[in-house]
C-alpha cells in the first residue's frame, strides 16, 4: 500500500497515529481529527521532498515545524503550504490538523487549468503560511471531507479524475479568498541565510546548464565547501544534493507533460549523451527515465 | 445561413418565470427549487421546447414526468436524467413534494469538461439523446451537496474562479454518468443493436433536418436503406412508423416557434420549408386535428 513516495508520512501510519489514505501515492491524505487519535506526535526525522505539495491546516494546538532550518510555529486556524524541494522536519505537534499531500505534477496540471500558472506557478524551495478566520478554515475543511469521502469508496471507476477535480475545487476556494491575506511574518534571514537564499535563485536560473557545485560557489565568490556547508545548515543535504534534486524535479516534469522524448530532454538539459543523462536520472530517482515516463505520464493516468 | 439558426437559438431559460437559481452567462446555468415553488411550471406556457443545452436532471424527492423528443419518460426519485443538446421538451405532471436540481451547461462549458476528463466529446460519446440513471443514496447525497456548495460559491464569490469551481464537479457528475451509461450497455447486451443503432441516427437526424424535409425517401437515403426497412426499424421500436415520427418533429418545431418565438403561420411554414401557408395550415391540420392559429 505505500509506495517510496509516501516516506513522508510513513511512521505516522505504521503506529496508527492518524487517519491515512493514499491513491496511488499521487494524492494523499491524512488528519488525526478523530478522537481515538491522540494529538500527540513523536519527533519525525528530516524528510527531503521533491514529490509531493504538502499542504496542513491545524485546527487545534500548535504544531512546531523546521523547513529547510527555518523553524516555524503553526497555531490554531493556519495554513501551511510546502512547496517542493524542502526538507521538512516535525519538531513536536500537539495539535489536531489535517493534511493533503499531492503529488507535484498533478498540482501544475491543476494550476495550468484554472489558468493560474502566470500568476503562480509551482515554485520549489518555499514556503507559505497564513493565519486564516475560522469561517475560512471550515471551508477547506469542507473540501477535505468531500476528498476523504472520495477515497473511502472502494471500487470506484475513474477514481482519479474525481479526486482531480476535487482537488481542482479546493484550488479554486482557496485562490478565492488567499488574496486577501497576508503572508505570516518571519524573521529577517541572517548573513548565511541570504547567501544560500542567492544560491537557490541562481540554481533556478541556471539548472539546465550547470550541475556542479564549482559553478555555483565561484559565482558566489565562496569555496564549494562552504557552500556545502551552507546547504548541510539549512537543508539538511549537501550542495550537489540539492542540485540534483532541482535538476531532477525539473526533468521529472518535463517527462511527465510528455511534450519531449527522452532525447530531447536530455539535450534541453546539455548532457554529453543520452546515456549519461539515463545514468544521471536513475541515481537521482532510483529509475530508468524510460520506466518514470510509463508510471508517470498525464496520459496513462488519465486513461486508467 | 448563418442568421437563421442565430434566430432559432432562442434560449427557452432566458424566457420569463425561468430564472435560474444561478448562473454564469453563456456558460452554466443551475436551477433548483429548494428555495421556491417549482420553476418549471412556467414552462408549460412554452410547450413544447427545444433546448439547445445539454441539461443534467436529478430528483432528490418525488417524481416527475416529461415529454421528450416525443416519448414520455417518467423520472423518479434517486435518478438522474441527462438530455443531449436539441432535444425536444414538454412537461406533463411532478408530484407535488418533487425536489430537484438542475445543470443547464452550454456546448462551450461541455467541451472543456470533456476536455478535463479526457474524452472526446461528440454526438456518440453519450449513446442515446435522452437517459436515466438510477443514483444511489450516498451519491445523490455527495452531488447536492456538490450542487449546494455550487450555488453558494457562484452567489457569494466574484467571477474569477466561477466556472472553474462549477467545472471540477462537474467532471465527478459526468463520471458518474458514462460509467452508468457503459454498465448498463454492458448489461443489456442488445443483439439487435445494429437496428437500434439505425433508430437512433434516424433520431438524430430528424433532430436536424426536420425544417427542411419531411419525406421518408430522404432519411431512408441518409441512412443507406429502403424506406420501407426504415418503417419496419421503427416500429419494431416505437411502435410507430417513420412518417408518423417525422410529423410528430414538425409539428413539435413548429409549436416550438410558434409558442416561444411568436412567429406569424406564414413565417413558420417559411422556415419549415412549405411552399405556402396554406399547405401548412392543411399539413397541421392533418396530423394534429386543429389549426394552427388555434
Amino acid at each position: 500500500m505505500i509506495s517510496k513516495g509516501d516516506i513522508m508520512t510513513y511512521d505516522l501510519v505504521k503506529d496508527d497515529k492518524v487517519f491515512f489514505s493514499s491513491y496511488k501515492g499521487r494524492y494523499i491524505i491524512m488528519d488525526n481529527l478523530d478522537e481515538k487519535y491522540k494529538p500527540v506526535i513523536k519527533e519525525r526525522p528530516e524528510v527531503f521532498n521533491t514529490e509531493y505539495v504538502y499542504v496542513t491546516v491545524v485546527t487545534k494546538g500548535t504544531l512546531h515545524l523546521k523547513i529547510s532550518g527555518t523553524e516555524l510555529n503553526v497555531k490554531e486556524n493556519d495554513f501551511v503550504v510546502i512547496m517542493p524541494c524542502m526538507k521538512v522536519e516535525v519538531k513536536e505537534s500537539r495539535c489536531k490538523f489535517f493534511s493533503m499531500l499531492t503529488m507535484t505534477h498533478i498540482v501544475n496540471d491543476i494550476y495550468e487549468k484554472i489558468g493560474l500558472t502566470d500568476k503562480v506557478g509551482l515554485t520549489c524551495f518555499c514556503y507559505h503560511h497564513y493565519t486564516l478566520t475560522p469561517k475560512h478554515v471550515s471551508i477547506i475543511y469542507n473540501e477535505y471531507k468531500r476528498m476523504k469521502a472520495e477515497h473511502l469508496q472502494n471500487n470506484k471507476k475513474r477514481k482519479e479524475v474525481c479526486l482531480r477535480a476535487m482537488m481542482a475545487a479546493y484550488e479554486c476556494q482557496l485562490f478565492n479568498f488567499i488574496d486577501s491575506y497576508e503572508e505570516n511574518k518571519r524573521k529577517r534571514p541572517q548573513r548565511q541565510r541570504e547567501l544560500y537564499n542567492r544560491f537557490l535563485r541562481m540554481l533556478c536560473l541556471y539548472y539546465r546548464r550547470e550541475r556542479s557545485v564549482q559553478y555555483y560557489a565561484d559565482r558566489l565568490e565562496i569555496t564549494p565547501k562552504y557552500l556545502s556547508n551552507l546547504s548541510m545548515k539549512f537543508a539538511g543535504v549537501s550542495a550537489s544534493n540539492v542540485i540534483d534534486q532541482y535538476v531532477a524535479y525539473h526533468v521529472k516534469r518535463m517527462l511527465y507533460t510528455h511534450d519531449y522524448n527522452i532525447k530531447k530532454v536530455s539535450e534541453m538539459f546539455h548532457f554529453p549523451s543520452q546515456s549519461f543523462f539515463g545514468r544521471y536520472f536513475s541515481r537521482i530517482v532510483g529509475m530508468s527515465p524510460t520506466s518514470y515516463v510509463k508510471i508517470n505520464n498525464r496520459k496513462a493516468i488519465i486513461d486508467e | 445561413m448563418k442568421k437563421e439558426t442565430e434566430k432559432n437559438t432562442v434560449d427557452v431559460f432566458s424566457a420569463k418565470g425561468m430564472e435560474p437559481s444561478c448562473k454564469i452567462d453563456n456558460k452554466l446555468l443551475l436551477f433548483d427549487n429548494l428555495s421556491r415553488k417549482n420553476p418549471l411550471i412556467p414552462l408549460t406556457e412554452y410547450q413544447p421546447v427545444k433546448v439547445y443545452q445539454m441539461t443534467i436532471f436529478l430528483i432528490e424527492k418525488g417524481s416527475c414526468i416529461l415529454n421528450i423528443n416525443q416519448k414520455d419518460v417518467e423520472i423518479k426519485e434517486g435518478q438522474v436524467l441527462v438530455t443531449r443538446e436539441e432535444c425536444v421538451v414538454s412537461y406533463i405532471s411532478a408530484s407535488e413534494d418533487i425536489k430537484f436540481f438542475m445543470y443547464v451547461i452550454y456546448p462551450e462549458t461541455l467541451l472543456e469538461i470533456f476536455k478535463d476528463i479526457h474524452m472526446n466529446y461528440n454526438k456518440s460519446t453519450l449513446t442515446y439523446t435522452y437517459s436515466v440513471y438510477d443514483v444511489d443514496e450516498a451519491n445523490m447525497l455527495q452531488f447536492s451537496q456538490m450542487y449546494k456548495d455550487t450555488k453558494s460559491f457562484l452567489l457569494h464569490n466574484d467571477k474569477k474562479y466561477q466556472i472553474n469551481y462549477a467545472r471540477s464537479f462537474l467532471n465527478v457528475l459526468f463520471i458518474y454518468v458514462i460509467n452508468q451509461m457503459k454498465e448498463n450497455q454492458f448489461q443489456q447486451k442488445k443483439p439487435a443493436s445494429k437496428q437500434y443503432d439505425m433508430f437512433s441516427k434516424f433520431i438524430d437526424y430528424l433532430n436536424r433536418y426536420a425544417d427542411k424535409e419531411r419525406t421518408v425517401q430522404f432519411y431512408a437515403d441518409m441512412l443507406g436503406i429502403t424506406p420501407k426497412y426504415l418503417s419496419y426499424v421503427c416500429s419494431e421500436f416505437s411502435e410507430k412508423n417513420a412518417s408518423t415520427w417525422i410529423d410528430e418533429y414538425v409539428v413539435a418545431k413548429a409549436r416550438v416557434l410558434q409558442n416561444v418565438h411568436h412567429y406569424s403561420v406564414k413565417k413558420i411554414s417559411q422556415e419549415l420549408n412549405f411552399p405556402t401557408p396554406t399547405s401548412f395550415t392543411r399539413y397541421f391540420k392533418r396530423v394534429t386535428g386543429n389549426t394552427p392559429t388555434r
